[in-house]
Formats: C-alpha cells, sequence, structure tokens
C-alpha cells in the first residue's frame, strides 16, 4: 500500500490541462504525454524590514524561498498555500538543514536590500520561518523529450527523461 | 551664484524628495518589488529608460564632451561603441550567466567567478584588482561632481569638491531614501530632456546641424574627420578598435555592469528592455559628443574642455533650465558612484573579508567592513582630486580598458566555453591587467598606435585559449560545472500561453527532477 502524506504545498495557479497545453507546444506532433506530478520542496521563511525615510519607515515583508534540494535561496511573490495529502513517490525529499537554510536566506535577503536601496547600510532584518512547503511541478513525457510545467507560474522547460518502453 | 540656479536645482531635489515620500505613503504594497518598483506597473520601456540614464555616469557630461570639444566627430567611435554596448553584452552573456550564476548559487561576480573556475587565488585577485578599478572610476565621478558643483554655485572648487564628495558618501549611506522606480524615472526624464534642450539650443543658435558643420569645416575641417583634430589620429584603426571596445565589449568586463545580468528578474522583459535600450541609445549617446563639437563654435576658449557641456548650458538655456537640468546632471553622478561604491564595498565584505578573513562575520561587520573602506576611498579620491585631479575621461578610459582586458575572457568563457578552467582564467586575467595596465603607463599606444583596450584583451584571450588547452589534462573543468554549463546554454523561446510575468528559469529544479525521476 502506498503511504500517503500530509503537505503545506503553494497553491496551483494552473489546472493540469492548462499545463498539458503549454507541454504540447515544445513538441510537433500531436502526442499524448505521460504525465506525472513532483512536489519540490523549499525552506519558507518571511523577512521583515522597515525602510527609512525622512518622515517615517514602511515595513516591508519579504517572502523567501531556499530550494530544499540544494540550499539556493531566493525571494519569491508573495502566495497562498494549502494543506494537501499525497502520495510518497511524488514527494522530493529536503536535503537542506534548517540553519543552513536561514544562513542562505538572510544572506540573501540582506545581498537583495543592499542592490536595491543601492546602499550600504545596516539592514536589520527579522527572519521568520514559516516551515516547508512544497511546489507542484508536472512532468510530461513525450518519446522524444520530457517537459516539467511550474503550477505557480506556468514557465516551462525541457529535461532528460524519456518515455519508458 | 546664480540665484535662480541655486532656486531651480533646490526645487528639483525637493520634488525628488516628494515623489520619495508620495511613493512611500501610496505605494500600498507592503512588498519590496511593490514599494520600488510602484506595484510591478512598470513597463520595459520605463525599465529601459531607468536603466540607461541611471548607468550613465559623470563621463557623458564631462568626458565625451570634452572628447567632442577637443576631438571633433572623431569622438563619435566612442559613441559608435557605447550604442551597440548594451545588446552586445545582453546577448553575448547576459542570459547564460543568468542562468548559470543562479545554478551556482553565486550573489556576487567575483563569488560567480570562484565558483565557476574554482579557485581562492582567483577570488582574491579578482577581488583585489575589481576594488582598486572601482576606486579609479569613483574618483572620477568625485571629480565630475566637485567640478560640476564649483560651476554651478560659483564656490571654490576644493570646497566644492568636499560638499560633492561628501554627498556622494552620504547618499550611499542612506540610499534607500530614494529608491524608488518613480524617483529615478523622474531624473532620467530631465537628463533626457536636459540634454536634447542644450543640444536643440545649440542648434538653434548656430542655425541648424548644416549650418553647424558648415561653420566646424571653416573654423578646421579636420574637426569633420574620423581622425580627429589636425588628422592626429589618421590611419591608427588600432587606436580607433580600441575607442569603439571600450564601451562595447569593455562592458563585458565590468563586474558591477555583469551583476545585473546576476539580479535579471525576467529574460522577456529585459529582452524587450533591451530593444528600448538601444533606440533610446541611438538618440542619447551622441549627443553630448555633439554637444561638445558644436560648443567649440559658441564658447572657443573653454580653459577646462571638461566643462564645455556645462558651460554651454549656462550660456544657452534659461537659469531655470539650467538648474533643472544641472541637478539632473548631479543626480546621474551620484547613482553612478553610489552604484559602483556599493560593488566596491560588497566586494571587500563578501568576497574577501567574510571569506578569508571572518567566515563568521555578523552582517553589522561586514558593513562596518564596507563602510570603511568607502571612507577610505573617498578620503583618497578627494585628495588625489585636489592635489592633481586627472581628466575625467583618462580615469573612466584607464579603468575602463584594465578592467575589460581582465575580465572579458573570464565572463564571455564562463559560459560559452567548456575548456575554459582554473589556470587559464587566472592567467587571462593577470595578463590582461598588466598588459593594459603597462601599456597606458609606459604610454606604448604612441609608440605602437594599439590603444591599451586591444592590446589588453588580445593578450588576455590568447592567454586564456592557451593556458587552458596546455593544462586541460592536469585541471580539467569539473563535470559538476560542465552539467551546469550545458543547463545554462539551455535557451529556447517562451511558449505563448505562458502566464505573463512568470520566472522562465526553472533549471535548479529542473536539474533535481530529472535526477529523482531518474532515480525512481
Amino acid at each position: 500500500m502506498k503511504q500517503e502524506y500530509l503537505i503545506t504545498a503553494i497553491k496551483v495557479n494552473i489546472s493540469s490541462d492548462e499545463a498539458k497545453m503549454i507541454g504540447k507546444l515544445t513538441q510537433p506532433h500531436n502526442e499524448e504525454p505521460d504525465m506525472t506530478e513532483s512536489f519540490y520542496p523549499y525552506l519558507h521563511f518571511k523577512a521583515k524590514y522597515e525602510t527609512p525615510f525622512l518622515l517615517g519607515h514602511k515595513k516591508l515583508l519579504i517572502d523567501c524561498l531556499v530550494d530544499g534540494c540544494n540550499g539556493n535561496a531566493a525571494t519569491s511573490d508573495s502566495f497562498e498555500s494549502e494543506h494537501l495529502k499525497i502520495q510518497s513517490r511524488s514527494l522530493m525529499i529536503t536535503k537542506t538543514g534548517y540553519d543552513d537554510a536561514q544562513y542562505a536566506a538572510e544572506r540573501y535577503v540582506i545581498n537583495h536590500l543592499s542592490r536595491k536601496f543601492k546602499a550600504i547600510s545596516n539592514y536589520n532584518v527579522s527572519m521568520k520561518a514559516e516551515g516547508l512547503i512544497y511546489k507542484l511541478f508536472w512532468v510530461f513525457k513525450y518519446n522524444n523529450h520530457s517537459v516539467l510545467v511550474d503550477s505557480v507560474n506556468g514557465s516551462s522547460q525541457k529535461i532528460d527523461i524519456k518515455q519508458s518502453a | 551664484m546664480n540665484t535662480t540656479v541655486i532656486f531651480f536645482l533646490v526645487l528639483y531635489y525637493l520634488i525628488v524628495l516628494g515623489i520619495g515620500y508620495w511613493a512611500l505613503r501610496n505605494g500600498g504594497s507592503d512588498d519590496l518589488e511593490g514599494y520600488l518598483l510602484g506595484g510591478r506597473k512598470i513597463g520595459p520601456a520605463t525599465t529601459a529608460l531607468t536603466l540607461q540614464t541611471t548607468s550613465m555616469s559623470g563621463f557623458m557630461f564631462l568626458g565625451a564632451g570634452s572628447l567632442g570639444y577637443l576631438q571633433g566627430y572623431w569622438a563619435l567611435w566612442f559613441a559608435a561603441g557605447d550604442v551597440g554596448g548594451g545588446v552586445l553584452n545582453f546577448s553575448v552573456i547576459g542570459r547564460r550567466m543568468r542562468k548559470l550564476s543562479q545554478l551556482l548559487g553565486a550573489l556576487t561576480a567575483i563569488e560567480y567567478l570562484e565558483k565557476r573556475y574554482p579557485s581562492t587565488t582567483l577570488r582574491i585577485i579578482s577581488g583585489s584588482l575589481t576594488i582598486f578599478l572601482l576606486g579609479f572610476y569613483v574618483l572620477a565621478q568625485f571629480i565630475a561632481g566637485g567640478k560640476g558643483m564649483a560651476l554651478v554655485t560659483g564656490i571654490p572648487y576644493p570646497v566644492a569638491l568636499a560638499i560633492a564628495v561628501s554627498i556622494i558618501v552620504l547618499y550611499t549611506f542612506m540610499g534607500g531614501y530614494l529608491a524608488v522606480a518613480y524617483t529615478d524615472f523622474f531624473q532620467s526624464l530631465i537628463m533626457l530632456v536636459g540634454v536634447l534642450w542644450i543640444f536643440i539650443a545649440i542648434l538653434y543658435e548656430l542655425g541648424g546641424f548644416s549650418s553647424a558643420n558648415n561653420m566646424i569645416h571653416a573654423l578646421d575641417p579636420s574637426l569633420l574627420s574620423v581622425w580627429g583634430k589636425g588628422m592626429g589620429f589618421e590611419g591608427q584603426w588600432g587606436v580607433v578598435a580600441g575607442a569603439i571596445m571600450i564601451f562595447s565589449v569593455g562592458y563585458l568586463g565590468w563586474p558591477h555592469v555583469v551583476t545585473r545580468h546576476m539580479a535579471m528578474k525576467c529574460p522577456s522583459t529585459a529582452r524587450k528592455a533591451g530593444a528600448w535600450a538601444t533606440l533610446w541609445n541611438l538618440f542619447f549617446v551622441p549627443t553630448p559628443y555633439l554637444i561638445g563639437i558644436f560648443t567649440i563654435l559658441i564658447i572657443p576658449d573653454i580653459s577646462d574642455p571638461e566643462m564645455a557641456i556645462f558651460q554651454v548650458a549656462g550660456k544657452l538655456l534659461p537659469a531655470a533650465a539650467t538648474g533643472l537640468v544641472m541637478a539632473a546632471i548631479m543626480a546621474a553622478i551620484m547613482s553612478t558612484a553610489d552604484s559602483l561604491l556599493l560593488q566596491t564595498g560588497t566586494i571587500a565584505a563578501r568576497d574577501l573579508y567574510e571569506r578569508f578573513v571572518n567566515p563568521k562575520a555578523s552582517e553589522r561587520q561586514m558593513v562596518m567592513v564596507s563602510r570603511g573602506l568607502v571612507m577610505v576611498i573617498a578620503c583618497v579620491g578627494y585628495f588625489i582630486a585636489l592635489v592633481e585631479p586627472p581628466s575625467v575621461f583618462n580615469v573612466v578610459i584607464f579603468a575602463t580598458s584594465v578592467l575589460g582586458s581582465a575580465f572579458l575572457p573570464a565572463y564571455v568563457c564562463a559560459v560559452w566555453w567548456k575548456k575554459a578552467n582554473t589556470p587559464g582564467a587566472l592567467a587571462s586575467i593577470i595578463v590582461g591587467a598588466s598588459t593594459a595596465f603597462l601599456w597606458e603607463f609606459l604610454e606604448i599606444t604612441s609608440l605602437t598606435t594599439i590603444a591599451p583596450m586591444v592590446a589588453g584583451v588580445f593578450s588576455s584571450t590568447l592567454t586564456m585559449i592557451l593556458v587552458s588547452l596546455l593544462t586541460q589534462k592536469n585541471y580539467p573543468v569539473p563535470s559538476g560545472i560542465l552539467k551546469l554549463m550545458e543547463e545554462s546554454a539551455k535557451i529556447r523561446p517562451i511558449p505563448k500561453n505562458t502566464i505573463p510575468d512568470s520566472k522562465s528559469t526553472l533549471s535548479n529544479e529542473a536539474i533535481e527532477i530529472e535526477n529523482f525521476l531518474r532515480s525512481e
């Protein structure tokens, strides 16, 4: 019996049918692909920063996701999440520890702020760990190639997984 | 001191502050991008305008004008390279570097080099060299700011220089106050309008473009030639090649410029912005050179040709317009200077101090290191600019030549040549920088008629190829890096029905999911 897990995932913005349409754009023949789901892990942090101004401050929130597989950090748009029950075979395992992730997130956010504000300043950023969050990716396998489609923004990329015989 | 000019200069800064305050109150958004970019409503055209004008440094207003004033149409060789430089930069390394730096998890341009060519020596040399050369570049901005302020306000140069340096340093420490795109956009617009206004006023004064050229011909026909005043550069293709290369391929080796590729958000927006930027360059870039050329006819006896644009603006424009244009020029100088200082400080703190001196450094300590270095640069810069100020043109050309010669092959080969290895990159950086430096220092150009940039880029490229091939057996490029290079080379059209604003780079996820599915 396949084991099921309850996970927190970023809410999808596109349906699997729309994703399939995006995948089809990459191949000329009207070929029906095999569809696989993969839930990709990220460690989610929320950074709070108060930007100064001559007549006051503005509080800013910055979402930061640390890639659970390779530890690279990136800021992200704000997103909604949902709880899902999924099968273990589509769940990817996290290889990044929380401490490393927090360090990477803080370093990235401060670097991002200094670049955006173009200033050498003490950015008193407070980081809050929001937990592990997954993002759904669809993989469409065709005879000669496979396509990865992001369930949040619809971006896609060819990958090197061929249809099994 | 012209009080009307001062009044409008102050008014300009009040407007800029007002825009910042309005954005603070009405930005509506609590997320960083929303605040800085006005809720992401800014399109590629505005992005391009903002980027291009903020990247225009004091060189465009002092160096370019001076070159036009001294050498006539020969100066346009520099403009020719600059017009295409942005697009060349974007198409040769832009998108690939964006992907590769993301895959390598590199935050700074120097960290990127170290991860692509694994070597701590390379990081130390690249970091130190960049700090030294960007310091020179900042010096040019200090001089430009000091000279501009002295002319506009009428206060003595040493005091004006001190004020300009203080403002630039303070601005670098407090940049967040004005960091909204609307402010940049307003400054860009004023700058663009101002430069075009000066140019149109000159043409009006001289009776049109053809009439102005006829007058130049009557004065000295060689000023209309492509070989410079008195045909001084006749047949010197090595010098011409250097003039074209400085701002075209030279850009490819600037760490503070290539960092922009790493920060690029969406390649499709960047592509459109690139097209707009080229269009804008076509109109804007040659204008300061042409203003310099025609100023010969209006003010023939300028003691410091670097002040040509400032002086002709003061003579032809109404005082109010002069104030606004001067303020925008000062804003451009400050904007470039703070980018350079930020980059220099970041390299000192992240690439050298955190990496080699104190790996557990807190953010506060790193800010102290960055600010300390900025203060040192400010003091040394002030001293040099006061005692024996070099021309803005010479400083910018020197820094650009050495930076470009040192880093161009390393950045380009990092994404295009799989055999480019660590010894090759290291040797190329050292040979390129040394060649360009010695070429400039020993004035070899006058003997060979070959510009330092040409000699430097040629020698660094040759060194990269030869050393990489000769050491390939003992120092092959690690297989992990080769795989990432292959991934970064996968550039394809974005599907039409992809959701707008989507991030089309899934490189990290693609690699991991590929491995995950294969292991199943």
